[in-house]
């Protein structure tokens, strides 16, 4: 059985179901990618995973949510409470989301061993210290006593995830590590997660708006928009053969190398707000095959090759 | 690339297409923090030593990580700081000495569009307003016809639908903010655009929306753009000449996007891109560390402490741009360092 298996999730917030029918599972050692624009879903997916819906007023109304053999939907605080940090640990996009400014870095991870691992002072420090040489940073005794504002941000990130791997977690939850971050940084810190998940035997839900992330990061992925599945499956094959229109047209919205002038289009229109999702498919506004029938109904995902596509008109599947 | 200044400003028309708009020359633009009872001045150098040409009819790219200065010099482009050494001119005039009258009358030719669209409009105004502010600041009077004909029209030009002159900003989603933020900068017919991060803040599909209609506008107007961009592959999709910069100074200028590229940061800014294509993995070696304080500016090379080329001489002796067709500051340029690397 999977690490993690999320089934029919459907999230609401008061009188509106932002996340419909969302499933997957995810193993150790492997990295999910959950991709889509801002309102497609992808964030509120992360929160129902760790536990925090209720922040927001935010319930899980049906579906199911197993991890390791446990059922996390809408069950009490208190059992979340016990998995975060411990079995469970997020990473956000902005690292003093997670950071006490005015404690150094070093106590803070120490904090986590202690109170997780039940270490003590001197073997906690030694235990961050290991964490925060496997983050490659560089003068590691020194950066432990410092505190965040004299480090960089890309330096911040990498001691957030010193954090939560300080509590020996099964499952991390990144949404948007790297966005905040340089160019260069991203690269350097999204490869590093990727070789600790594998070293480690982790498994890594990684929430991201780039499809560019996802080829370089990710085992499979799961491509949202407005709230539904649009397509799903291993990263070779969505890569290669996207059969859901929407997800050709988000690749192809990253210039490639020798990509002519003009040849850049995006996706015509914008992600349909909350308040007024269609009846029918919710990207068939935006679609360039869309028919009468993606306007009149909405379509159940098939199974096409390796992947789930919801799609009445699939790209790649014969004439 | 030529010499001189070919126009003098707003009477003589229209420049060719490749003479400069704009120049740079040795510009040096230092900023001081104050100084306190604890701590001590601090003096950084946020553009060091730039010269740049930046012909007309063209797309110029400025591309560069946090603290490479590109945003100040997007502001000293537009006189809106000045240089505290060097000469910023835009169609010959020096934008330092320039009086206040004419530095207004210059900027009704040169814009800027901001990263943040959603800042950079006034809540309160309608968006036929916030359109037509510019006029407003040149102190333009349109009738009230003429008014609500050019704010449609700018509306329309950049795929808005004109009904929505009469509303407030708030209705509007990111990408169309951002469009609005380009119909006012093109209100005035310029002829330089500086393009500041336009995309950054948009969702990818709205970012090459914005890209497609940069591209339209630009054919269709005959603008010049200095596009500035931490992304090196959206440089290269878009721009003509890519400036590269690092820590201040200007590392590298590709004379077109293609070019095989000569400097170590460049390399290192390609190789971090994420390519979609999973085939295509980056491994974890070239871009090491992260860069550092623009306060404490190593003596020599200031790529030098993440180079992996980097010896005793890159250390010690700060390279200069060398005046080739393809300028490189690097004392050891990947076209030169032998086929091994």
């Amino acid at each position: 059985m999977a690490l993690l298996e999320v089934e029919g999730l459907t999230i609401g917030i008061g009188r509106f179901t932002p996340v419909q029918e969302i499933g997957f599972s995810l193993d150790r050692g492997a990295v999910l990618g959950l991709v889509g624009e801002s309102g497609s879903g992808k964030s509120l997916t992360a929160m129902a995973l760790m536990g925090l819906l209720p922040l927001i007023r935010g319930e899980v109304r049906a579906g199911s949510i197993v991890f390791d053999g446990v059922e996390l939907a809408n069950r009490p605080a208190e059992l979340h409470r016990r998995l975060r940090g411990r079995r469970i640990a997020l990473v956000t996009q902005n690292p003093m989301t997670s950071l006490d400014p005015i404690r150094t870095v070093g106590t803070q991870i120490d904090e986590v061993s202690r109170l997780h691992g039940g270490l003590d002072g001197r073997a906690a420090k030694a235990r961050s210290l290991d964490l925060m040489e496997a983050m490659r940073i560089p003068r590691a005794a020194v950066v432990h006593g410092q505190y965040p504002h004299q480090l960089s941000g890309g330096m911040k990130q990498r001691i957030v995830i010193a954090m939560a791997l300080a509590g020996d977690p099964d499952l991390l939850v990144a949404d948007e590590p790297t966005t905040a971050l340089d160019v260069t940084v991203q690269a350097q810190i999204v490869r590093l997660m990727v070789d600790l998940v594998k070293a480690r035997g982790l498994a890594l839900v990684l929430i991201t708006h780039d499809m560019g992330v996802v080829a370089q990061a990710c085992d499979r992925v799961v491509v949202l928009y407005a709230g539904r599945i649009a397509e799903a499956g291993p990263v070779e094959s969505i890569f290669a053969a996207p059969h859901h229109p929407y997800t050709r047209a988000l690749i192809g919205c990253i210039p490639v190398e020798g990509q002519a002038r003009g040849t850049l289009i995006g996706i015509p229109g914008q992600v349909p707000g909350l308040t007024d999702y269609p009846a029918h498919c919710r990207f068939a506004p935006r679609c360039p095959a869309a028919s009468a029938r993606c306007r009149a109904e909405a379509p159940a995902p098939a199974t096409i090759g390796a992947s789930r596509v919801a799609c009445f008109h699939p790209l790649g599947r014969g004439a | 690339m030529t010499d001189g200044p070919m126009t003098d400003g707003l009477t003589t028309g229209v420049p060719t297409t490749g003479v400069p708009i704009l120049r740079f020359e040795d510009v040096n633009r230092d900023f001081t923090t104050p100084g306190g009872w604890f701590a001590r001045r601090r003096v950084l150098r946020a553009v060091n030593a730039v010269t740049l040409d930046v012909p007309a009819g063209r797309v110029t790219g400025v591309v560069g990580e946090s603290g490479c200065g590109k945003s100040t010099l997007a502001r000293l482009a537009l006189g809106l700081i000045k240089p505290t050494d060097g000469r910023v001119s835009f169609e010959g005039e020096d934008l330092a000495t320039a009086r206040r009258a004419r530095l207004r009358q210059l900027r009704a030719r040169m814009q800027m569009v901001f990263q943040d669209p959603y800042s950079s409009i006034d809540p309160r105004m309608t968006i036929g307003d916030a359109v037509l502010e510019p006029f407003v600041v040149q102190g333009i009077r349109l009738t009230g016809a003429a008014r609500a004909a050019k704010a449609e029209a700018l509306l329309g030009m950049v795929g808005l639908d004109p009904s929505l002159a009469r509303n407030h900003p708030h209705h509007l989603s990111g990408g169309q903010k951002q469009r609005v933020g380009i119909a006012r900068a093109l209100a005035l017919e310029p002829r330089l655009v500086v393009l500041d991060e336009p995309t950054a803040s948009l969702d990818v599909s709205i970012q090459a929306q914005i890209v497609a209609l940069l591209e339209a506008l630009k054919a269709r107007l005959d603008l010049t753009y200095l596009f500035i961009s931490h992304d090196l592959a959206l440089v290269r999709y878009f721009c003509d000449r890519i400036v590269v910069m690092y820590l201040g100074a200007v590392v590298e200028i590709l004379p077109s996007p293609a070019a095989p590229i000569r400097h170590p940061y460049t390399r290192a800014l390609l190789d971090s891109a994420f390519v979609p294509d999973p085939t295509r993995r980056q491994t974890l070696a070239r871009a090491t560390g992260e860069i550092p304080s623009a306060f404490d500016l190593p003596p020599g090379c200031v790529y030098a402490p993440r180079c992996p080329l980097a010896d005793e001489t890159c250390r010690r002796i700060r390279p200069q741009l060398d005046r080739s067709a393809h300028p490189v500051a690097c004392h050891h340029p990947l076209d030169r360092a032998g086929a091994g690397s």
